[in-house]
């Protein structure tokens, strides 16, 4: 695999992986997987045995033996396809909870910096992609792990008929024709993977082109010559899909068909090979005078396999290219979040899988060892079969161990997992979800403590017949307990520096001595071609809480982009704002130019409803939660969440639905929103939509009136009331300015109204604002602009 | 199995003639499904020459079933290209007819129309040339090893089998559906539902990080609702795999089983003893264990092919998902195109040198195999029917190398240098004579005079083949109507008078007479059409939409365009594409007026900066030197309002008239597209629109805005249109 370094702007290819094994802290998870591919692997060698068992009992004198043979071959083919299935299920169950606990950091990462979002590009596809980064990456970890078993076997096969030689020759060759495809197809321009990329760039522009063109189709409509350049457009573009497509899939054609041809030619040719250069005599007679070390056809067929095996098996890098292509431009995407995510990309531990209750733990430490028990009982029973009507089947030396001595140490095993996973604070309601969580969130333990025995067996004891039933549980207790040990303890080390997050800062009323903000300097920095801007503000720049206050301004000149931003970043400087603030502490709340009032699908279903991950009953209707998400985080257990909720539903609703009541808004909107729904934003218009937002600010400019300890709040409305005519904004204004000069003091609601600033009279800007804030361009100074804060006489 | 509409694929046959190669696929399908005969043949050879003594022997079967296994890999790759290509080829050309009539395309309402065009298209003949491959293959498959089981008098237990696999294969399709709540369907559809909201979540995240940057506790709601869509989705994942796991589990196990039971169940029905004997007959068969060992092969394979109902449903569940989604655009390629195609001799001439040229490589093939061919394998092998024996036994002359060599060349010549962007294009073209001349040989063998039926073959494959190159349809409905007016709306005589050339319109709400704005529109189009060439007539009907103001965006159809004239290449900037998309015609066929305009670019250009130079019109108030870069001819980052005045100013250097030039009637209509400007804007800009007539006498400017309209601007008419019942009506009263 190819070591991508991280540059400045690259993250490293390893780091989004180990991120996410740090917050999910899955390493046992890990390790068990790779075991698990190991023996996978290492598995044919077993099946080649069999198979040979079986030519050999074919050709061989009696029926019986044949039979038997059969027998076993069929249970061989199951325990071997249980494998190929627990290790899909194992891999795939891993990349989903690595993207989930990947994608869990990120989201942590945007709720600091949500503004860094506005940067990127093509987000959603990176954060499916995240799925694709841990699916790819494990896949092709898994199957190069796989692999080397399977080359070892096949090595071992070979070596021992005395053909290591060949082998390795045969080996030289395997690795130069992988390499040499793997140069031939996945290099260059006209290479598989740049095609696949581009196949998926022109179907993707093709697309784009064709949404761009029906979104302007009343100007192609009407506008000839438009019409006929976008024709033109698509045309080449559907051409090129189709050459590009045509190229892409003669390149795959020919190269899967190469390497079908040579994968279904290997076994005749080799077999023709051994044939001409061994000194063999058909008919074949297997004895002492026999060249090579095998004592059957069967093990003699066995061979060829063995070698197309090698072939499968030794293309390490085409055979893994397209898991890595995959990843590569999983791994690309997944960079393009992390980018916009803050810097740095700050890891936090996550608990997802939660320790189980008694019951549960008890069936976690039964099962792997269960599991591996059974297996080794079936295996030894057909053994004892076989041995009693001498069928010839080799490496059953370990297989036959005593069956107690077997079960006795793995029963002891059972309980030393058990007691390692130590309760913590969970209650399951039910059994199944202890099945559920048991099966999706414990497999590595079981894996785990399935696997070390069967390594251990294999490995070590195969050569020591005679020490075998005595060596094997003493080794089995000397290395599963301290592996389990150790990957238990750092488990718990990485558990411990789990913090809870810290629920924001709120400050209490009293240190709030301040009851307005002060502005005392205000600054744009020049960047790239633009030039710095100074405001010139008056002596006391107070925006005073309980006042209503009017930005006026040419289009422009500064009034969203730096006075209100200036307000809203929690930094007195950014990278284009320099100001002097002094802010009392307060709860912003900013309704901003993005058509924010229109936006009422961000509240209600998308939100936390029914049955919460922590077990108890949200009972909150969409419109609470739509309100209360306004002024406090989801915290449902604290005071002030409880407090907010109780004065919503005594005094909020009724200030809410009195605002509304003076608008006429369909009845049908009205019953759903006093049932405590928020209507589908697709069934209703754009007006309505505002009128709701209104009728929200509303309410929670008056919350201080009932809730005196929340403290200050601040609402900011950047535009929004275009649609409306000039007499309703000046009513709801109005109803705005009452609800903030009735708040004693704690309510501030700054708004910038464009197209209502020149259109109301003295008189009406009296009555719908306290206080008026213009920004003029200085007459004298060409980049300045002069502040000035007036009180609009009646 | 749910109904699907095939309507699509028939149009594709018929409509754009890919019949030729969809019988091509046919043809290679069933070749491709008889293979079983030679695969076991060989292999049988080879295992039985393993015990015999002749090394020798033994050398050229092992020698044998590797030309063999070439042979089958280079059809199994022309199969899997040939589906490829030939799907590629259909939803090329039906998305070619889609996108030309756009009028039709832009009547559809649907948001999802991209995706139907582009991939559900590609998918959908891509799954039904599949399908269809995969049905016949399977089905040949399957009949072929039942007849070789026959043949040993095994015939009732592949039945038994074939019988037990359609029931299984049934069961597990059943687990794979989305009837029970545990179906590997449903859980997909779970994950996928689940997946997209994970997905929305960004999506709004971005698109509203505006107002999350000003609302922190809504963000903090969000991002709590978004984990829990996140956790869902993992364990929803899980789930998934785990279904996946245990199909797996019971599709691969029987998959393996099945080998070593049916050695069990024949050795058993055979009462074979062993040691094997060295000449056992079955149904005056001769067997040995190379034989008994393809027997249990067999088994495998009507196990694996008779899983007709899994393999294939899905296949078929993926083609009715797809025509579907392609429903809506049914309608669009109802016009059928006419079948017959122009017919060239050159065409003729061609296909028949064609099929000449690829009968007698097939010859060739033969007359190079024979030599080489050991037939005894063919005589005395019990795999193979007699009816693939004759075909080996043909002679040839090598007289058709001559043939071939010729024909290749020109072959080449054409196929690779005319059609040189995409040669495997017209994979058909070779295939279709290639299928002919085989079947040709077989009805050689029965009829025995194979000079007549030559010429007959080359003909019925040149008609055949007239189907390649396609000349791009290049009329248009929209065009044809241009071209033929119906009869005529009577115009108000406002129209039809030269002296009033700007129009200024009250309309009540942009929504309800956007359409009224549009047929009047129409009628002065129609009028200038009738009046004035067509070419060199300039239409710009500026609409605000609904949704997004045209006028709001810099996007044109491809930043860098490149223009050819007669070998001359005009490489146009982002800057020019944008003025001359109004104003050149057709950019596929430059005329003398378009290379005139082309030319002029810096008169158009000096038009612009006028435009945007204006004091009044306030551009670039913050002084990020915007106008400067235009100057240069590039585009800065300009926020909404700026990009509004840009594209002003590119249609009011698009509404002048080059000097030097004939001047050209232009109609613009502006229809509620400065509303989002303040009055002094609006005042500016329309100043500079309203002294155009003075530059050219046959512009006509219409201006339309919801409220009042300014009272100072020098309109030479001013109407008010209030909304009727019926928009096609606009009642229109003169207010002046």
């Amino acid at each position: 695999m190819p070591n991508i370094t991280s540059s400045k702007d690259q993250i490293a290819w390893y780091k989004p992986f180990f991120y996410s094994m740090y917050a999910q802290k899955n390493i046992l998870s890990i390790v068990s997987i790779h075991l698990l591919a190991l023996l996978y692997g290492l598995w044919p060698l077993f099946n080649l045995m069999i198979w040979s068992n079986f030519y050999s009992s074919f050709y061989g004198n009696s029926v019986a033996i044949f039979y038997a043979v059969c027998g076993f071959l069929c249970l061989q083919s199951i325990v071997h396809t249980f494998f190929d299935a627990l290790l899909q299920f194992t891999t795939q169950s891993l990349s989903a909870q690595q993207s989930t606990a990947l994608r869990e950091q990120i989201y942590h990462n945007i709720s600091k910096n949500p503004s860094a979002l506005k940067n990127g590009k093509d987000l959603e596809q990176s954060s499916t992609d995240i799925e694709f980064y841990f699916k790819n990456l494990l896949s092709m970890s898994t199957n190069l792990v796989t692999q080397i078993g399977n080359l070892f076997g096949n090595f071992f096969n070979l070596y021992r008929a005395g053909l290591f030689l060949s082998t390795l020759l045969f080996f030289c060759f395997v690795v130069i024709y992988d390499l040499v495809m793997f140069l031939v197809y996945r290099y260059g321009n006209t290479s598989i993977p740049n095609l696949t990329q581009s196949v998926l760039l022109k179907q993707s522009d093709l697309r784009t082109s064709i949404t761009r063109a029906l979104s302007f189709k009343s100007l192609l409509q009407y506008t000839p010559s438009k019409r006929q350049w976008t024709k033109r457009h698509l045309t080449k573009l559907n051409q090129s899909l189709e050459n590009i497509t045509s190229k892409k899939n003669r390149l795959s054609g020919q190269m899967s068909g190469v390497q079908k041809l040579i994968n279904t030619l290997i076994l005749p040719s080799t077999c023709a090979l051994i044939v001409y250069y061994t000194p063999l005599r058909l008919p074949l007679s297997f004895g002492v005078g026999f060249p090579l070390a095998v004592t059957s056809i069967g093990a003699f067929l066995q061979l060829m396999e063995s070698y197309a095996q090698i072939f499968r098996n030794g293309s390490f890098f085409f055979k893994n290219g397209g898991y890595y292509d995959s990843f590569d431009a999983a791994k690309k995407n997944i960079n393009k979040l992390f980018l916009v995510c803050s810097h740095p990309f700050t890891i936090q531990p996550i608990i997802s899988t939660p320790s189980p209750n008694f019951m549960t733990r008890l069936l976690i430490a039964i099962r792997g060892s269960l599991l591996y028990y059974i297996l080794l009982a079936v295996v030894q029973t057909f053994l004892h079969i076989a041995q009693a009507q001498q069928i010839p089947i080799f490496l059953n030396l370990y297989l036959n161990a005593p069956i107690y001595l077997n079960s006795s140490c793995l029963l002891f095993s059972m309980f030393i997992i058990y007691y390692l996973r130590k309760p913590r604070n969970l209650r399951y309601k039910t059994f199944s979800t202890d099945i559920k969580h048991l099966v999706y969130n414990f497999w590595d333990i079981s894996i785990f403590s399935m696997l070390l025995p069967a390594y251990l067996g294999f490995s070590l004891l195969a050569y020591l017949p005679s020490y075998a039933s005595l060596l094997h549980p003493a080794l089995f207790c000397l290395s599963v307990i301290p592996l389990s040990l150790i990957t238990f303890k750092i488990q718990d080390t990485l558990y411990s520096t789990t913090k809870t997050p810290k629920p924001r800062h709120t400050e209490s009323p009293s240190s709030s001595a301040l009851k307005a903000i002060q502005i005392h300097a205000l600054r744009r920095k020049p960047h790239g071609k633009t030039a710095s801007i100074d405001f010139i503000l008056p002596d006391k720049l107070h925006l005073t809480f309980g006042k209503s206050l009017l930005i006026r301004g040419a289009s422009g000149i500064g009034k969203s982009s730096i006075l209100i931003e200036s307000l809203l970043s929690k930094n007195t400087s950014t990278n284009h704002i320099e100001s002097q603030t002094t802010f009392p502490p307060c709860t912003k709340v900013f309704f901003s130019q993005a058509k924010a009032l229109e936006q009422l699908h961000l509240a209600g279903d998308l939100y936390l409803t029914g049955d919460s991950e922590r077990g108890e009953k949200a009972s909150l209707s969409s419109l609470e939660q739509y309100m209360l998400s306004f002024l406090t985080q989801y915290t449902p257990t604290s005071p002030i969440f409880c407090d907010l909720l109780s004065v919503w539903r005594n005094h909020l609703q009724e200030e809410f639905f009195d605002f509304l009541s003076s608008r006429s808004l369909p009845d049908s909107v009205l019953t759903s929103l006093k049932s405590g729904k928020t209507p589908n934003p697709d069934d209703i218009d754009k007006a309505t939509k505002v009128y709701i937002s209104c009728a929200a600010i509303y309410s929670i400019l008056r919350l201080p009136s009932f809730l005196p300890n929340f403290g200050n709040i601040l609402v900011v409305l950047d535009e929004g009331l275009d649609d409306l005519n000039p007499h309703t904004k000046g009513e709801i204004c109005a109803r705005f300015k009452y609800a903030c000069n009735t708040s004693s003091s704690q309510s501030l609601l700054i708004s910038v109204l464009h197209t209502m600033d020149n259109s109301l009279a003295g008189n009406q800007l009296s009555r719908c604002f306290d206080t008026i804030l213009d920004l003029t361009r200085s007459s004298d100074q060409q980049d300045s602009v002069r502040m000035q804060l007036t009180t609009p006489t009646p | 199995m749910a109904y699907t509409d095939y309507t699509i694929y028939k149009q594709a046959l018929w409509g754009y003639y890919t019949a030729p190669a969809f019988l091509s696929l046919i043809c290679i399908s069933l070749l491709t499904g008889l293979l079983p005969f030679f695969y076991t043949a060989f292999h049988a050879q080879f295992y039985s020459a393993l015990s015999q003594t002749s090394i020798s022997f033994f050398l050229l079967q092992s020698v044998c079933l590797v030309s063999y296994l070439i042979l089958s890999s280079v059809l199994g790759y022309i199969h899997s290209l040939f589906i490829n290509t030939l799907s590629m080829e259909q939803s090329t050309k039906v998305r070619h007819k889609i996108l030309q009539d756009f009028q039709a395309l832009s009547v559809n309402k649907d948001e999802k129309i991209d995706q139907r065009v582009v991939s559900n298209l590609d998918n959908y003949f891509l799954h039904v040339n599949k399908y269809v491959s995969s049905v016949i293959r399977s089905i040949c498959s399957l009949i072929s090893n039942l007849w070789l089981l026959y043949r040993f008098t095994l015939f009732s237990l592949g039945f038994q089998l074939l019988i037990l696999a359609i029931v299984y294969d049934s069961f597990l399709f059943l687990i794979t559906t989305d009837r029970f709540s545990f179906g590997l369907a449903t859980l997909d559809s779970q994950v996928d539902n689940t997946k997209t909201q994970v997905r929305k979540t960004f999506n709004t995240l971005k698109k509203h990080h505006a107002i999350f940057h000003g609302q922190e506790n809504k963000l903090d709601w969000y991002i709590a609702s978004a984990q829990k869509t996140n956790r869902k989705l993992g364990l929803y994942a899980r789930s998934k795999a785990m279904c996946q796991a245990l199909i797996l589990l019971l599709t691969k196990s029987t998959n393996r089983i099945v080998h070593p039971l049916a050695a069990l169940f024949v050795i058993k029905r055979l009462n074979t003893s062993f040691p094997l004997a060295s000449s056992m007959s079955v149904n005056q068969l001769k067997i040995d264990a190379g034989i008994l060992l393809q027997l249990f092969q067999i088994f495998t394979k009507i196990w694996e092919d008779g899983a007709l109902v899994k393999k294939n449903t899905e296949l078929l569940s993926k083609i009715t998902s797809n025509a579907r989604n392609l429903k809506p655009l049914s309608r669009l390629i109802k016009n059928r195109q006419s079948t017959s195609r122009p017919y060239s001799i050159h065409r003729v001439i061609l296909s028949t040198l064609e099929s000449i040229c690829v009968f007698s490589l097939c010859l060739l093939l033969l007359a190079l195999i024979k030599p080489v061919f050991p037939m005894f394998i063919i005589d005395t092998t019990p795999f193979i029917p007699s009816i693939f024996r004759h075909v080996l036994y043909l002679h040839s002359s090598w007289t058709v190398v001559t043939f071939t060599l010729i024909t290749s060349c020109y072959l080449f010549y054409f196929n690779y240098f005319r059609s040189k962007k995409n040669p495997y294009q017209n994979a058909s073209t070779f295939l279709f004579p290639y299928l002919v001349a085989t079947s040709t040989l077989f009805l050689q063998h029965l009829s025995g005079n194979m000079i007549s039926i030559l010429p007959c073959c080359s003909l019925v494959a040149s008609i055949f083949l007239l189907d390649p190159y396609l000349p791009p349809a290049r009329s248009l409905s929209l065009d044809k109507e241009l071209k033929k007016p119906k009869k005529l709306e009577p115009i108000p005589s406002t129209m039809q008078s030269r002296s009033p050339r700007t129009f200024a319109y009250k309309t009540p709400s942009t929504g309800i007479l956007l359409s009224a704005e549009e047929q009047y529109f129409k009628q002065c189009k129609t009028n200038h059409t009738l009046e004035s060439d067509k070419n060199q007539d300039l239409l710009l009907s500026i609409t605000l939409n609904p949704n997004d103001n045209p006028l709001s965006s810099l996007e044109c159809t491809s930043s860098e365009q490149t223009l050819t004239h007669r070998k001359k290449t005009f490489a146009l900037k982002t800057l020019q594409t944008l003025l001359y998309e109004y104003i050149i015609h057709d950019p596929g066929n430059l005329t003398d007026l378009d290379l005139d305009l082309l030319e002029a670019w810096p008169f158009f250009h000096d038009k612009m900066c006028d435009f945007l130079s204006d004091k009044k019109l306030a551009f670039d108030i913050s002084g990020a030197g915007h106008l400067d870069t235009i100057k240069q001819q590039k585009i800065p980052q300009l926020s909404g309002g700026e990009t509004v005045k840009l594209n002003l100013a590119i249609l009011y250097a698009a509404c002048h008239s080059p000097p030097g030039l004939k001047q050209r009637p232009i109609s613009l209509l502006l229809n509620s597209c400065l509303t989002g400007f303040k009055d002094p804007d609006k005042h500016a800009i329309l100043e500079k629109y309203l002294a155009l007539p003075q530059q050219n006498h046959l512009f006509h400017f219409f201006y339309c805005q919801s409220g009042d309209l300014p009272d100072d601007l020098a309109f030479d008419k001013r109407l008010t249109i209030q909304a009727s019942p019926n928009p096609y009506q606009p009642s229109t009263k003169n207010r002046l």
